[in-house]
């Protein structure tokens, strides 16, 4: 993965986005799509990459490091995914809708982060008493 | 790489233009909407499965089901 690679991709898929513009907005939308999805695609490898260099970190860290690891994953993921639709969407004009994403995002996101909430309070519980 | 599909979707989209063009000049309106539709349909077809693996692999690395 070098960022070269991944610029031209990017410079060439704005150049096919701009080029079917004209001619065929809807063929547009989808060359901005699979170009994002191509770039993504070409980083994949590094993130799994990472990724397991972080869950070798988290070993150590018990039983619930884990759990917690495995939802900071979810966490990240689900932004990602929500920044990458989200960010398409408004391309192309319906800002609402991405906002719609964002908030799902934003919701499924709190939703998961709520047993790390009660995980601390309980350890500072502990610790206090 | 799947760089290939961002051409082939430049070509449908070029083609597609020519061929609606031409249609119209021979005033045949209805057959240009067809076109455009077959255009898209192709495309998506070839988008689908790209950005169905793309999701699968995501959802395996950040564990999300």
């Amino acid at each position: 993965m070098d960022i070269v690679k991944v610029i031209l991709v990017a410079l060439l898929g704005v150049m096919v986005v701009v080029i079917l513009k004209d001619i065929k907005p809807e063929l547009a939308f989808l060359a901005a799509v699979v170009t994002g999805a191509a770039i993504l695609l070409m980083i994949l490898s590094e993130i799994t990459g990472i990724f397991d260099s972080f869950k070798g970190l988290s070993e150590g860290a018990g039983g619930e490091g884990k759990s917690i690891f495995v939802t900071i994953l979810k966490i990240v993921g689900i932004g990602y995914l929500t920044e990458y639709s989200a960010g398409i969407c408004d391309d192309y004009g319906s800002h609402s809708i991405g906002k719609k994403v964002q908030l799902a995002g934003k919701v499924s996101i709190f939703a998961m982060a709520i047993p790390i909430f009660a995980n601390i309070i309980a350890t500072i519980g502990a610790i206090v008493k | 790489m799947n760089i290939d599909i961002i051409f082939k979707i430049a070509g449908v989209g070029i083609l597609a233009a020519v061929i609606n063009n031409i249609l119209e000049k021979s005033d045949k309106k209805e057959v240009a909407t067809f076109v455009t539709l077959a255009s898209l349909i192709v495309v998506l077809m070839m988008v689908i499965d790209m950005i169905s693996g793309l999701f699968e692999s995501l959802k395996s690395i950040f564990s999300l089901t």
